[in-house]
């Protein structure tokens, strides 16, 4: 036999050997069950040390603000505060029951953080209570990937180790910009969020604020000869105050005298698009749960006054971290086509509503 | 005349090298480039503006004090996040720059 045909014969051998370990064994599950899992406590780890960062950086500011005991007050907020669903297969009132609820939640939160920090000034407290609230959802994201992972390894299955390992790196990203963020919300700065009460502040001129809800005022002011109320959040503590209520009061005290109602918000954007793009259609921009937006739809619908949306696009990473330089162009680009839609749409003597939909940390 | 087995280690270790060096050229195209967050000044009477890099406790609509070109009220009128090509430094400070000039550039 010469050295080709010996080769030939190894490689046939080990063709046929392979194949069959292949398809008649579950060595290549194990072997990728062992592969996700080695790159899934990589990410865990990752993960592990994104919510200890955060809830470093909580004590750390809790301490600024002289707080006693600032891991007892982080430890009594995490998986705590939650709140059930209400019961949607009867969906009549549904909304005043989340509404109610939501509500709920709202106070017992910020009744813990005033109880805990008494000596802190308002935008402090605000500031504390989304700084808690981040930290909360760090440990909530890191327990449910443990539980899945933990839940693959149990009972073998190396479907539920893939899909987990390839969302993984998604759910770090995202972990890590809401660890990044907590830095804005220390420092103050204003976030991508932010652009809708920011297009509300440059809009209200000089105008002083009427407090209309908790939270959040308006502001009366002239556009173009218009007479313009200018809904935002109350700053610069990080709120978003309740702008649904905000305008059914308005619209219920000024009736069918409304032209227009303008909605500005950030909206996610597609992987496609540019930071900063704005668009403008029709409905109310606000992406709450459901209660704020609906006051928004019933009061334009009661009185039939067109609804306006103008949303400047964002990644939901931009979303949570300080405002960048293309979304506060996108602001300014939302401001012209504000005043556009206020010129064109609304008559010489009527009234618009202007609402500046978001979080309103580091603007007044 | 090479045997097989030493033509596909050849051909496995050339394709690593070059995937390697385009690599490395890759990220060394890349400009380096540092965050900085700007606050922008604007001064409510005069069309006087400028920027300089954010301080804690600044917040658009907060009043900084005087204009320095006609005495009205400065207001911080944008907070937001650039990117600056340059070198990261410790404790860099942007230079302020008035009238809407961009930051100088490292």
């Amino acid at each position: 036999m010469d050295g080709s045909n010996d080769w030939a014969s190894t490689i046939l051998v080990l063709l046929i050997l392979g194949s069959f370990l292949l398809n008649f064994t579950d060595i290549p599950q194990k072997m990728q069950l062992w592969r996700y899992s080695s790159y899934i406590r990589k990410k865990i780890i990752q993960l592990t040390e994104i919510e200890d960062e955060s809830k470093r950086k909580v004590i750390k500011y809790l301490s600024r603000l002289n707080v006693e005991n600032p891991r007892k007050v982080l430890e009594g907020f995490i998986d705590n505060f939650f709140m059930i669903s209400p019961v949607d297969i009867e969906p009549t009132d549904i909304i005043r029951r989340m509404r109610h609820l939501i509500r709920i939640r709202d106070d017992s939160i910020r009744k813990y953080v005033e109880e805990n920090l008494p000596n802190a000034t308002l935008v402090q407290r605000q500031n504390a209570e989304v700084l808690l609230e981040i930290s909360s959802v760090l440990t909530l994201i890191n327990k449910i990937v443990k539980h899945y992972f933990q839940l693959g390894l149990k009972y073998n299955n190396w479907i539920l180790m893939m899909q987990l390992a390839l969302e993984l790196q998604q759910v770090v990203r995202l972990a890590k910009a809401y660890d990044d963020a907590m830095d804005s919300f220390m420092k103050g700065t204003p976030i991508g969020d932010g652009a809708g009460p920011l297009v509300a502040y440059y809009l209200k001129g000089d105008a002083e604020p009427v407090e209309i809800s908790r939270e959040t005022v308006y502001y009366l002011t002239e556009i173009e000869g218009r007479k313009v109320y200018v809904i935002k959040a109350k700053g610069p503590g990080s709120t978003v105050g309740w702008p649904g209520e905000a305008v059914e009061k308005i619209i219920n005290d000024l009736g069918s005298s409304v032209s227009r109602i303008i909605t500005v918000d950030a909206a996610l954007k597609l992987e496609s698009e540019k930071t900063g793009e704005v668009a403008y259609g029709v409905g109310a921009a606000i992406g709450d749960p459901g209660p704020e937006k609906i006051a928004i739809e019933r009061a334009a619908t009661k009185y039939g006054i067109p609804l306006d949306a103008v949303v400047i696009k964002m990644s939901n990473e931009e979303a949570i971290n300080t405002m960048t330089k293309q979304i506060f162009e996108g602001v300014r680009k939302a401001i012209e086509i504000v005043k556009r839609i206020i010129k064109e749409k609304v008559p010489k003597d009527g009234i618009a509503v202007v609402v500046g939909i978001g979080n309103t940390v580091g603007i007044t | 005349m090479l045997d097989p087995i030493t033509v596909v280690i050849l051909a496995v270790l050339a394709f690593i090298i070059m995937y390697m060096t385009v690599s490395a050229m890759k990220s060394r195209q890349e400009p380096l480039k540092r965050k900085v967050i700007v606050t922008q000044l604007k001064c409510g009477n005069c069309d006087y503006s400028e920027r300089r890099e954010f301080r804690e406790g600044d917040y658009v609509g907060k009043g900084i004090g005087e204009c320095p070109k006609c005495g009205g009220k400065l207001l911080v009128d944008a907070i937001y996040l650039e990117e600056v090509e340059g070198v990261p430094e410790l404790g860099s400070a942007i230079s302020i720059s008035k009238q809407g000039q961009p930051p100088r550039k490292r």
